[in-house]
């Protein structure tokens, strides 16, 4: 009877709960994408003037694993703003892409306080709440809590907790908070960590991974659905990383908008007064685009590189699931909270005036968009491998800006200056002054000696192409689908993407390639060594007939010209590794009448000499001659030649000579 | 219609001196291919018999230049020798005007002794000149810009947008702008006053030039306004030719290399074209 009770109370204390929260909701998916682990009713109110953000949430947790979890972790992300004590400050230095806070300023610092936390109908929790410091130990920070339960959530039980909360937006700086009345508003709840049962990932068994908040990575999250309810002055401009279901004017000055996202890993919003929009439609998605009023001459910047993402990840990797894309461009002094992802929210960054010939407002909205597959989608955790997030966005970034904008000047084509993102990219880690300075595989916040965003990034995007090129487009776009197809809406890890990578390249190629691609991803993902080949010589020697003295008969004779008298030469071309990293290459042989040899290695020895005897001397000798191995860290030493050309030297030098004419007549005026 | 007169009659009084045109052009081509010869040794040293700089020929290459840059050692040299050639021609150009100016006041044709002549003997007075000059515009940067950044300091935490920004800064360069086009118009006043008058006290003919200046200033102010129009002509043609041209071979690069050198020299024209008007005026209204 004791127990029917309490029953009954739960019951009717959760349905109190959700209907304190809920508002009419139309369903997004037909079903579930995801296992939806987690949901969030949230209630908020934003005082604009105060930065202040006062929050109701009814959160519900399943227990996805065979275990008794009788604690509960949840981020608490704002705190890393709280003071220079955190974790994100001490790593940051306060600094975020050459933004920083002015730490003299008491309404520039950001917080978030759990006001009180009770399981419905059961437990008060609020004074259970413990910090907890998982990944350093650094007592200060207060990013993370700990929330232990007198009654363990059994497997596959749902909980059910109302929490009370204050947020405290900071002055943008890095990723969220506002400037004047703009607002990003990221990161912005007590968001529960995921519990990883027994064999997701890494976990050898069942345990929660809940990461402070770091300078480098702040996602991995549960698939959730998100009911948001936002309440705010009746000026302010309102775009989510939800559909908006419905609005209030509340006849107080202030309206209430209502949002409902399904199958995200988080949620974020924005407002300001000063939002123009622009909205388009593409096939099932309605983009909208939230510009500053001086950049709106721009948004077709914004919606055609989104459309031709979507274009290309639905071609090549899979359908954008969701309905709506909101794109948010960041006012100038708000340029700390450009480029970031929230799945489909994003944030991409302009600037008044920018010429069309550079496309760093593409890039980035290209970038930020394909977030929704790594991270959103395919929800990877960034803090222990943001290459497999931030790499592989960066990979297809490359590939879309190519593809849409021309290769060799996707990123920039103005005044005659032309640079691909592709080479961009490469460029980012094959100029890094130790690209040995640390492996990929590593967590994000352990790149203690620098070189994150290099690797991360650049390093992953290059040997990802590089594997492109080996296994070929078709493979390697069925590697990705395959990837994507089986991970979407779970969260994969490393050895699941290489699991994928063996299988379809073993039944495209069998064992041309070995008997797994182990061999690859042991160098370039969990290795630091750098891949370097060299045509280190062309050697052409004459072959002249034999000569000198002979004994016939028992007399020494002159030896006769026997051979023919057509010319003829021994060539030989010698290829070195001077990497430690070894992949297969090719090597391309051209002879003076332009006959051409090709020849295959399989890159391992430390050195390779190809020769021949042709009536014609080598002209030229190239390594990877169709450049597909991006990860050469010195594609100088690639080609040599026995005729080298001087123009390009020249034109140079001339060009040089005019620019230093010019300049010494230019400072005469001086004189 | 004056200006345009006195403009003719300096272009007549240039042409008339072509021959020194074409010696300080000679000295301006040498004193370059000093620092261009190493650095062409350089480049071919430094692409060795490698084919990716090739790419280079048909246009700018990121991916070449980059690895270019990367696989040479010591390019900064070449660098700091045009630092210093550029330093060297300065110093040369003060020399120079001084030659320049005395033939145009001898009103004689051209010739090198006259010319050294002038060079020799006004040479340390112009240096001077300089030294003052460069205190002026160096207040005058101060003046303009310390303001300006204390402006955008003040504004920049309450300015709706970076457009803003762009029109305050730009509304600070173009008055700069004015302050510098009006201090080169002293300094070039006083260097022909100085010769005109062969005036020893440097600081005394600043202050006379900066009365004659604004005392003519539309005169002065339209002339030197006027001198713009052909380089800015120069340049225009140059740029068209260059992206017309190109220098995608051997033979490209020989015509872009005579075009260029055309483009130089006319430069030189110009900055004795510019003082041939200016003398002209000056003697006009001090006649």
């Amino acid at each position: 009877m004791r127990k029917i009770l309490r029953t009954i109370c739960l019951l009717v204390g959760a349905s109190i709960g959700i209907s304190a929260f809920s508002f009419a909701q139309v369903d997004i998916f037909p079903k579930p994408n995801s296992e939806r682990i987690t949901n969030y009713n949230i209630s908020v109110k934003l005082d604009a003037d105060k930065k202040l953000l006062d929050g109701d949430m009814l959160l519900s947790w399943r227990n996805p694993s065979a275990d008794l979890v009788n604690e509960l972790q949840f981020h608490l992300y704002l705190n890393a703003f709280k003071n220079t004590k955190s974790t994100f400050m001490q790593e940051s230095g306060g600094s975020h892409r050459g933004f920083e806070l002015d730490e003299s300023k008491k309404e520039e610092w950001g917080y978030v306080d759990v006001v009180s936390m009770k399981v419905v109908g059961g437990e008060e929790l609020t004074n259970k709440i413990a910090f907890i410091h998982p990944d350093d130990n650094n007592e200060n920070d207060q990013t993370v809590i700990s929330v232990k339960l007198d009654k363990p959530v059994k497997p596959n039980e749902e909980i059910q907790l109302e929490i009370k909360f204050v947020s405290k937006l900071p002055k943008i700086f890095a990723r969220t908070g506002y400037s004047d009345k703009y607002f990003l508003v990221g990161q912005w709840f007590p968001k529960l960590g995921v519990y990883e049962p027994q064999g997701q990932r890494y976990a050898a068994k069942g345990q929660w991974n809940c990461h402070q908040f770091h300078a480098n990575s702040e996602f991995y999250a549960n698939f959730s659905v998100y009911n948001v309810s936002i309440t705010l002055p009746n000026q302010f401009v309102v775009g989510s990383g939800g559909l908006l279901q419905s609005e209030k004017d509340n006849g107080d000055g202030t309206k209430t908008l209502n949002y409902r996202a399904e199958d995200i890993v988080d949620f974020a919003w924005t407002a300001s007064p000063k939002f123009k929009i622009a909205e388009s439609q593409w096939k099932h998605v309605k983009i909208k685009v939230l510009l500053q009023p001086e950049h709106f001459s721009q948004a077709d910047r914004h919606i055609n590189s989104a459309k031709a993402a979507l274009a290309y990840f639905e071609e090549h990797l899979g359908e954008y699931p969701y309905p709506y894309l909101t794109i948010v461009d960041p006012p100038y002094r708000g340029m700390g909270s450009a480029g970031m992802e929230y799945t489909t929210f994003i944030t991409a960054g302009c600037f008044w005036g920018m010429p069309n010939g550079i496309r760093l407002t593409e890039m980035v909205t290209i970038h930020e968009f394909g977030h929704a597959y790594f991270m959103g989608i395919l929800a990877s955790n960034e803090f222990e491998e943001p290459w497999l997030d931030e790499g592989f966005n960066t990979y297809f970034e490359t590939r879309i800006m190519d593809y849409a904008y021309g290769e060799k000047s996707s990123l920039v084509d103005f005044l005659g200056f032309k640079i691909g993102d592709g080479e961009n990219t490469r460029n980012g880690y094959v100029a890094m002054g130790n690209p040995k300075i640390a492996e990929n595989f590593r967590y994000s916040w352990d790149y203690k000696h620098g070189g994150y965003g290099s690797l991360s990034y650049m390093k992953t995007g290059t040997w990802m192409s590089t594997l492109d090129n080996l296994v070929g487009r078709e493979t390697m776009d069925e590697i990705m689908k395959t990837y994507y197809s089986r991970w979407k809406f779970k969260h994969p890890c490393a050895t699941d993407f290489i699991a994928v990578v063996n299988e379809v390249v073993m039944k495209n190629h069998g064992t041309k390639f070995g008997m797994n691609m182990n061999w690859y991803f042991d160098q370039v993902l969990y290795g630091s060594n750098t891949c370097d080949y060299s045509v280190a010589s062309i050697d052409n020697r004459k072959v002249y007939p034999d000569r000198g003295l002979a004994d016939v008969n028992g007399e020494k004779v002159m030896l006769k010209d026997s051979v023919s008298k057509n010319k003829s030469y021994k060539s030989k071309v010698i290829i070195t590794r001077l990497g430690e990293v070894c992949v297969p290459v090719d090597v391309l042989i051209r002879f003076e009448n332009g006959d051409e040899i090709r020849e295959s290695w399989d890159g391992k020895a430390r050195s390779i000499d190809f020769s021949y005897e042709r009536p014609e001397k080598i002209l030229w000798a190239k390594v990877d001659p169709d450049n597909k191995i991006l990860i050469d860290i010195n594609q100088m030493n690639n080609s040599l030649t026995t005729k080298p050309k001087s123009s390009t030297a020249w034109k140079l030098a001339m060009k040089f000579l005019f620019v230093l004419q010019n300049m010494m007549q230019t400072f005469s005026i001086f004189s | 219609m004056k200006i345009i007169s006195l403009y003719i009659s300096g272009l007549k009084m240039s042409l008339r001196n072509i021959r020194m045109t074409f010696l300080i052009y000679s000295i301006n081509l040498i004193l370059a291919l000093l620092v261009i010869f190493p650095l062409l040794s350089f480049l071919k040293a430094g692409f060795g018999n490698s084919m990716l700089p090739d790419a280079m020929l048909k246009g700018f290459d990121f991916t070449s230049f980059t690895e270019f840059l990367r696989s040479v050692k010591g390019m900064s040299n070449n660098i700091v020798q045009a630092r210093w050639m550029i330093l060297f021609y300065f110093v040369v150009s003060i020399f120079f005007a001084g030659g320049m100016l005395f033939v145009f006041a001898k009103s004689e044709k051209f010739s090198i002794k006259t010319f050294l002549n002038g060079c020799v003997h006004y040479f340390f007075r112009f240096f001077k000149l300089f030294f003052y000059m460069l205190i002026f515009n160096l207040l005058d940067t101060l003046v303009v810009y310390l303001p300006l950044s204390l402006i955008i300091n003040g504004v920049s935490d309450s300015v709706a947008s970076e457009a803003s920004l762009f029109y305050i800064v730009l509304f600070g360069v173009l008055i700069h702008l004015v302050l510098f086009i009006i201090l080169q118009m002293i300094a070039y006043y006083t260097k022909i006053r100085i010769v005109s008058e062969d005036s020893r006290k440097v600081f005394r003919s600043i202050f006379k030039s900066i009365k004659f200046v604004f005392k003519n200033f539309i005169s002065t102010f339209s002339l030197f306004l006027l001198q713009l129009v052909v380089p800015i002509l120069l340049i225009v043609v140059i740029l068209f030719l260059n992206n017309t041209i190109g220098m995608t071979s051997a033979i490209t690069i020989l015509i872009m290399f005579i075009l260029q050198q055309m483009f130089v020299f006319s430069r030189v024209f110009v900055r004795m074209w510019i003082y041939a008007s200016q003398f002209i005026l000056y003697s006009e209204h001090n006649r």
